[in-house]
């Protein structure tokens, strides 16, 4: 079990991954658009922030800049996009994210890859 | 205005003008020779009439002498013959310096007394010898010959002969002199027309070169691009008309073309804006059916005790959601390529996977349709060095299209090695594509299909696709079909994805 924040701008899809993260057992809460997001990940006892790329005002990279200079503690960050996968993860690697998974996998893409980014180890950057 | 037309009238008119007076002055030349030669001419008959005349006066200074001596009548009658042709020279003496120029200077007057002394003397000495007295007829004869013909006559003539030499030498020189003299001024003429007629030709043909070369260096340089380039004309001739309409040939290629890229750039930018609208819209149409299909698991998970016919429509939601999900990809792949927004990463890796993957993906299409899917791989294992993403999804995309156009036989996956080329095939047993449709089945939004009805699903894009990404990796797609038969596509992988493969086992 683990504590899961899912910050996107798109309330049905946001709604349907935090249903299948809740089944898997897992402790989930969702923001809806990016702003307020540093505030949610300063909560204590968060284990991952799952982050869309594309959102109005302000794009997943930049909250993740935001949130890496803001906070003491440091949930990982996996960013969640509709772009293809090769992008994505190359774009997950420029700013330091602690992995990526596209929309279009399936449940058990997802959870799989949440198991496997929470029981490694926080890839020690810099 | 110096055009060529008048440089070179200029110049023929100089050179004939000079060839004018050139025969001018042979004329005149000419002219004097002639007047030289008639004078010498006359020159000489004045000397053989002088001859004639002191001959007469010493045939008669003869025929007195001898008739003196003989007396017979012969020698009287030779005497009076000789008498009386001196008698007609004296005379002529009167109208023999008329017009004779060259006799002029000659004092005839005393020619006419020292005859006349002589006529008269030897008339004496005649009517002396008439009257029987000879011995004084003969003194007088003596004193005559010596008085009148040796010191009147001769001396005249001595002067005659050297007033004639004189005007014969003077006349030779000045027929010498007039030929040096036209010697001097043809050659003069003929240096100076040479001269000249090179200058003219050095002067005609820069100004006929120098324009020309001016224009082949514009041409030259406005054929490899430097459209700015102007050619300069220095005069007003027949050449600046044609430099002036170069040059403005060369303004309007300039502007065509500023206009042309001008154009070109505000195409590119339609074109790429309506590039990231299709992509902001495909990315948009996808994050929903990502949500649909995941509501459809909770839906299927949640309500075991659902009725067939629910069951059923569930699928057939889900079903859709993936064919529309398909479709948007196709969209976004294609506009992604048309704006060479994709690029390629290459990477080392096996064929035989690949191809496995490839097929199990298919396989799922078949849908119970009785189609065979068969690969025919390589002996061996085959690696390759090329973008491993776009090669899976060419394989997919020939693969879903010859599925989609099957509906029984078999689709065949192949590997053809030949040396250092590796092609892979995809055979099918299909409904086939006319010859007709061939060049236009790589073109969007076509389908080979019979009365122009689409009677398949899909965007079309399927195949364009294809073409485009195989020319991103940079092999070739070619297609062979009969109708009614089947088609076979084949991608010839480049030589340097071939060129670094190695073949193991």
């Amino acid at each position: 079990m683990a504590r899961i924040l899912i910050i996107d701008d798109d309330p049905v899809y946001s709604d349907m991954m935090q249903q299948r993260l809740t089944r898997a057992g897992h402790e989930v809460s969702v923001l809806v658009g990016p702003f307020g997001g540093t505030l949610a990940a300063r909560k204590d006892g968060l284990d991952l922030v799952i982050l869309d790329v594309f959102m109005p005002g302000l794009d997943g990279p930049s909250l993740l800049d935001l949130m890496r200079k803001d906070t003491v503690r440091r949930p990982k960050v996996i960013f969640c996009s509709s772009m293809d996968a090769k992008p994505l993860e190359e774009l997950a690697k420029q700013h330091q994210a602690d992995g990526s998974i596209p929309k279009a996998g399936g449940r058990r893409d997802l959870l799989e890859y949440v198991e496997f980014v929470l029981a490694r180890r926080r890839i020690s950057v810099r | 205005m110096k055009s060529v037309k008048s440089k070179l009238i200029l110049a023929l008119g100089l050179v004939e003008l000079l060839t004018l007076g050139m025969a001018v002055v042979l004329y005149l030349g000419a002219q004097r020779f002639e007047e030289d030669a008639r004078r010498t001419r006359q020159a000489n008959d004045d000397l053989r009439e002088l001859l004639d005349f002191s001959l007469s006066a010493h045939a008669y200074m003869d025929a007195f002498g001898r008739s003196l001596g003989q007396r017979t009548l012969i020698a009287n009658r030779e005497r009076r013959a000789a008498a009386s042709a001196f008698e007609s020279r004296v005379r002529r003496i009167p109208e023999m310096h008329l017009g004779r120029a060259s006799l002029q200077p000659l004092d005839w007057w005393r020619l006419q007394r020292v005859s006349n002394d002589l006529s008269n003397g030897l008339q004496a000495a005649d009517s002396l010898r008439e009257s029987g007295d000879f011995l004084r007829a003969e003194q007088r004869f003596a004193e005559t010959r010596q008085t009148d013909f040796n010191e009147g006559m001769l001396p005249w003539f001595a002067e005659a002969i050297s007033t004639l030499e004189a005007d014969a030498k003077a006349r030779e020189t000045h027929a010498v002199n007039g030929a040096g003299w036209l010697r001097g001024i043809a050659t003069s003429l003929a240096c100076v027309s040479a001269v000249f007629a090179s200058v003219a030709v050095l002067w005609i043909s820069d100004a006929v070169i120098r324009p020309v070369r001016a224009l082949v260096a514009g041409s030259e340089a406005i054929a490899r691009g430097e459209l700015q380039h102007r050619v300069r004309h220095a005069r007003l001739d027949e050449f600046a008309v044609v430099i002036d309409s170069f040059n403005r040939m060369a303004s309007t290629i300039a502007a065509t073309r500023e206009s042309l890229l001008e154009k070109n750039k505000h195409l590119e930018q339609a074109y790429r804006t309506q590039s990231e609208f299709v992509s902001v819209v495909t990315h948009e149409l996808r994050s929903p059916l990502h949500s649909i299909r995941g509501y459809l698991e909770f839906i299927e998970e949640d309500e075991p005790s659902l009725c067939e016919q629910s069951k059923k429509n569930l699928h057939n939601i889900g079903e859709g959601a993936k064919r529309l999900l398909r479709l948007v990809n196709d969209i976004l792949d294609f506009s992604q390529l048309e704006a060479k927004q994709l690029h390629i990463t290459c990477s080392r890796f096996a064929l035989g996977p690949i191809l496995e993957e490839a097929l199990y993906d298919a396989r799922a299409l078949l849908q119970g349709r009785s189609v065979e899917l068969v690969l025919e791989g390589p002996e061996g294992e085959l690696f390759l060095d090329t973008d491993y993403t776009r090669l899976r999804q060419i394989l997919t995309n020939l693969l879903t299209n010859a599925i989609k156009f099957t509906e029984h036989g078999r689709v065949t996956l192949a590997v053809e090695v030949r040396g250092d080329s590796v092609e892979l095939l995809v055979r099918d047993t299909g409904i086939g594509i006319e010859a007709s449709q061939l060049d236009a089945i790589f073109q969007p939004f076509r389908q080979a299909t019979r009365a122009g009805e689409r009677a398949f699903g899909g965007t079309g894009l399927g195949l364009a696709i294809v073409a485009r990404l195989a020319e991103l990796i940079g092999a070739k797609i070619s297609v062979q079909s009969q109708p009614g038969r089947g088609s076979e596509f084949r991608l010839l992988l480049p030589n340097d994805a071939s060129r670094r493969m190695q073949l193991t086992g």
